[in-house]
């Protein structure tokens, strides 16, 4: 097997080649090491683009998304009513309002990394059951558990936190 | 305690908005990145997740228990980005087999792996580079980044792509690696490392 | 028969005017602005003594409050509290449940937003300024009922 053989054969999961495949790639592999490098490269892009598209969702504000999906589905759809009403697109709007509002009184950044920080829900019938998320650009938000609750800090990216 | 998601759907089955806007919530964002890596636009992707979870609504009773609400709106969503995708250009057939020897001859394999480093504990060009993959994405042909938000994004194995696009199981796969080649000449170019295979055309 | 179809009428009005569910009814809120400093005798005031456990696992050392809200929070009902210096800081109440109530804070000073679900008893400690001379402003928030 060549080089252009084995490259389609790389970023393959477990069990999507079949033995033959298999072996000829680790053949090939065990011998070239311009495609375990390109092995590397393919497994780095791979990677990077579910962070890349997480990352720019991150950045946009979803504070009218759940009120639009509402508004479509028919109030018929419901038991007890209508949830989205005039009432709830005008808080909807006094609330990006008021957030839009006080950010436009900030400098703008010059290169605005968005950082998007999950942690993780703890499930289980625990009283501490806690869930963060924190979206922040140019901070990075540390969340430290206590025996009363969260503290979630934000501080400078290059902090080292 | 929070509710698990198939407990909200049970829920939203039996006619509760707030479970249902709760799931909303919860799988808005992904919905979006899935969206967004298919059609490019902003807007459009926005438009469509808010299509995919109204479409999810009509079809609440057809949701399985044993599949994940998750994954079943994510293959909803990335079915409507590409219909959406496929009305707005006609799509081009685009055979590739093996993988022309030229493509491969790059300067320097392997240089854009350790620059980004595989601990998921990102270095600062790994975050970066993050920043602008939106970007660069929106610069491959649909048909790449079609496949490479499939596959990253939904995860789909190579007989569910073909199944899905439609074409045998080795065109997904060297479409895969071309795919991936571009993306990494594109995020090279960013990160101001020696491109490989610059002279990469198609 | 009159005197059934009036008992379903009042029946249907008081399932239509009754809260259908835990986030639908307001439960009180207490919220603190407060400053953390790094430098200074390091001292909680009396006012502030039950947040020593959460305050002492940051750096700052000397803390004071600069004012509190009460609120009684409806889901989806944004609550804006005032830090000194012009900032607003919205809280949101995004549910609540028997055991646990989920908040949003929105801080756009510091461009973050946060999303978080905490026990009923437990207090949300929140950064919401960016460090600035070794003081920093954060809100507390802790659902009761």
């Amino acid at each position: 097997m060549r080089c252009a053989g084995a490259a389609p054969l790389l970023g393959s999961r477990p069990g999507e080649l079949d033995p033959t495949e298999e072996a000829l790639l680790n053949a090939h592999l065990s011998t070239c090491e311009s495609c375990r490098a390109r092995q590397a490269d393919q497994a780095a892009v791979a990677g990077i683009i579910e962070d890349g598209l997480l990352l720019e969702a991150s950045r946009r504000d979803f504070t009218d998304f759940a009120d639009g999906v509402m508004a479509r589905i028919p109030a018929s759809a419901w038991r007890g009513g209508a949830p989205v009403g005039g009432l709830e697109r005008l808080r909807a709007f006094l609330r990006r309002h008021r957030v839009l509002a006080a950010a436009s009184a900030l400098a703008p950044a010059l290169a605005a990394l968005a950082l998007y920080l999950y942690i993780g829900r703890t499930t289980g019938a625990g009283p501490s059951e806690l869930a963060v998320e924190v979206t922040s650009e140019d901070l990075a938000a540390v969340v430290l558990e206590t025996s009363d609750g969260p503290v979630i800090l934000v501080g400078e990216a290059s902090d080292g936190t | 305690m929070a509710l698990s998601d198939l407990e909200l759907v049970d829920r939203a089955r039996g006619g509760d908005p707030e479970a249902f806007r709760e799931l909303v919530v919860r799988h808005q964002r992904r919905v979006y990145a899935v969206a967004l890596g298919i059609v490019k636009d902003r807007d459009l992707a926005w438009d469509v997740s808010q299509d995919a979870f109204v479409r999810v609504h009509q079809h609440l009773a057809e949701f399985r228990d044993e599949a994940s609400f998750a994954t079943w709106i994510h293959r909803i969503t990335s079915r409507i980005a590409i219909d959406v995708l496929r009305k707005e250009r006609p799509s081009r057939r685009n055979d590739v087999a093996d993988v022309p020897e030229a493509v491969l001859r790059e300067a320097a394999p392997g240089v854009l792996a350790t620059a980004l480093g595989t601990d998921p504990q990102e270095t600062v060009l790994r975050r970066e580079l993050s920043g602008c993959l939106a970007d660069a994405l929106q610069q491959l042909p649909d048909v790449h980044r079609t496949i490479l938000v499939l596959r990253e994004m939904d995860g789909l194995s190579y007989e569910e792509l073909a199944e899905r696009l439609g074409i045998p199981r080795g065109t997904v796969m060297s479409r895969l690696f071309h795919a991936r080649r571009k993306m990494q000449v594109l995020l090279a170019g960013y990160a101001g490392i020696d491109a490989p295979g610059s002279e990469d055309r198609s | 028969m009159r005197s059934a179809w009036t008992a379903a009428w009042v029946a249907m009005l008081l399932l239509a005017s009754a809260p259908a569910r835990a986030a639908d009814a307001p439960i009180p809120v207490r919220i603190r602005m407060i400053q953390g400093s790094r430098q200074g005798p390091p001292g909680v005031p009396p006012g502030l003594e039950d947040l020593k456990a959460q305050l002492s696992a940051t750096a700052y050392v000397r803390w004071e409050q600069a004012g509190e809200v009460q609120a009684s929070m409806v889901a989806r009902k944004p609550v804006a509290v005032s830090i000194p210096g012009g900032d607003v800081v919205t809280v949101t109440l995004v549910d609540a449940r028997a055991g646990s109530a989920t908040f949003e804070v929105s801080a756009p000073a510091s461009r973050t937003q946060s999303r978080v679900t905490v026990g009923r008893g437990k207090r949300i400690v929140q950064q919401v300024s960016a460090e600035r001379g070794g003081t920093a402003w954060f809100v507390t928030i802790k659902a009761g009922g």
